[in-house]
C-alpha cells in the first residue's frame, strides 16, 4: 500500500488507466478533507479536482519522497487556504434549508466513513477547533502517519502530538463514556 | 456531486487548458524577449554608433608631414581604415604608455612651431634626471606632424621629435621606446 505512488508512477510511464485507479483510492478522501476547511462540499470537490489536475499538469513535481496521497492532501489543504482567502462572496442559505443542503455531504461520508466508529467520532469533530479537526482526520480517518500529518499540516512532529493529545482528550469529554472505547 | 467519469474529464479538461496557458503565457515571454534582443541589435548597430560616434570614425583624413634639412613634405591620407589604424596606434601609445614617462608640459603651439619645447635644443644621446626628457639614440632624422582632420574641419595634431611625441591640442607628451617609434613610423611610412 503507497497510496497511489505506484500507480501514478505507471500513469507517468504513459499507463493512463493508472490515473483512474489513483482517484478512486483518492479522490473522495480528498474531497473529504478538504471539505474540513471549506465547509462546502461542492467547492471542496473543485478544489479536488484542481488538485488533482495539478498532477497532470505539474507532472515532475511530485518527487516521489512521500506518498501521493499526502502530497495530495498538501496540495488539497494549500488549496483550500487558498479558496478560504479569497472567498468574498458568501452564499447565504435559509436556516431552514440548511439542514438538508448538500445531501451529497453525507453520501461522502458515508463512503469515506465506512467503520460506524468514525462516523461517531466525526459527528463529535465539528465541536473542535480547526486545527483538531484536522489533525484527528488526517491521523484517525487517513491513517497517514504523525510525520505525514506534520508534513500536511505544515507543523512539526512535537506540534501534531500535542495537537492529538489534547484533541482526544477534547473528544472525550464529548463523547462521554462511550469516547472511551471509541478513542 | 459529479460522477467519476465527469469528474475525471474535469480534470483533463483543466489541465489542458492550464497547459495551454501556460505555453501561451511561455510564448509570450519569448517574444518579448525575442522583440527586446531585436531592438537592442538595432539600437546598437545603428542608433549608438550615431549618438556616440568613436572618435576614430570622425577623421576623415590625416596630413603627415616629415620635416627634415630638405625642407617639409605633407603626405595626406584618405583611407579611412588607414587613418583609423595611425590614430589607433597613437591612441595606443598614450594608453601604454606609463605615469612615469608620460611628460605634462606647458608648452604651447602656434603656427606649427613648439615653442619652448626642451628637447628641440637637445641633441641625440643626452639624458637629464627625473622628470627630464631622455632621448635615445635613434636615427630619426625627420620630425613628423600628424594631423588628424574631422568632417566639421577641426584637428587633432601630433608631433614626433625624437622620441618625444607630443598632443598639441592639450600639450601631452610621452616618451617612446625605440620599438614604438620604430612601429609608429612603419604605419606612418
Amino acid at each position: 500500500m503507497d497510496n497511489g505512488a505506484s500507480s501514478y508512477r505507471r500513469f507517468l510511464d504513459g499507463d493512463e488507466s493508472a490515473f483512474d485507479d489513483i482517484m478512486k483510492e483518492l479522490f473522495d478522501n480528498l474531497v473529504f478533507f478538504i471539505n474540513r476547511y471549506v465547509h462546502d462540499i461542492h467547492a471542496a470537490e473543485d478544489i479536488a479536482i484542481d488538485a488533482f489536475s495539478d498532477l497532470i499538469v505539474n507532472k515532475h513535481r511530485y518527487n516521489f519522497k512521500v506518498t501521493l496521497k499526502t502530497y495530495l492532501f498538501m496540495l488539497g489543504r494549500s488549496r483550500a487556504l487558498n479558496y478560504i482567502k479569497h472567498r468574498k462572496v458568501i452564499d447565504l442559505v435559509e436556516l431552514e434549508e440548511a439542514d438538508n443542503a448538500f445531501p451529497e455531504e453525507e453520501t461522502l461520508e458515508e463512503t469515506v466513513l465506512t467503520d460506524e466508529r468514525k462516523r461517531v467520532i466525526n459527528n463529535a469533530l465539528c465541536l473542535l477547533s480547526d486545527d483538531m479537526r484536522i489533525v484527528i482526520h488526517l491521523v484517525y480517518f487517513e491513517n497517514l502517519s504523525y510525520k505525514e500529518a506534520a508534513r500536511v499540516m505544515k507543523k512539526n512532529h512535537k506540534q501534531i502530538d500535542n495537537l492529538l493529545y489534547r484533541a482526544k482528550k477534547e473528544l472525550r469529554i464529548i463523547l462521554g463514556e462511550d469516547g472511551e472505547l471509541l478513542l | 456531486m459529479k460522477n467519476f467519469e465527469e469528474r475525471k474529464a474535469e480534470i483533463f479538461r483543466r489541465s489542458e487548458e492550464r497547459i495551454k496557458e501556460r505555453k501561451a503565457k511561455r510564448n509570450h515571454i519569448l517574444v518579448v524577449c525575442i522583440t527586446f534582443c531585436f531592438i537592442l541589435t538595432i539600437l546598437s548597430v545603428t542608433i549608438l554608433p550615431a549618438v556616440f560616434p568613436t572618435e576614430t570614425d570622425s577623421f576623415v583624413s590625416v596630413d603627415i608631414t616629415g620635416v627634415d634639412d630638405n625642407g617639409a613634405r605633407t603626405e595626406t591620407v584618405t583611407d579611412s581604415a588607414k587613418v583609423n589604424e595611425i590614430y589607433s596606434a597613437i591612441l595606443n601609445l598614450y594608453k601604454t604608455s606609463d605615469a612615469g614617462t608620460s611628460l605634462g608640459g606647458n608648452n604651447t603651439q602656434e603656427g606649427g612651431a613648439i615653442k619652448g619645447d626642451s628637447y628641440g635644443s637637445e641633441s641625440s644621446g643626452t639624458k637629464n634626471d627625473g622628470n627630464s626628457l631622455v632621448i635615445l639614440d635613434i636615427d630619426i632624422k625627420k620630425e613628423y606632424r600628424i594631423c588628424f582632420n574631422t568632417a566639421d574641419g577641426s584637428e587633432i595634431q601630433f608631433v614626433l621629435r625624437k622620441n618625444i611625441l607630443c598632443n598639441t591640442e592639450n600639450d601631452t607628451r610621452i616618451r617612446l621606446s625605440k620599438k614604438q617609434i620604430e612601429e609608429l613610423l612603419v604605419i606612418l611610412n
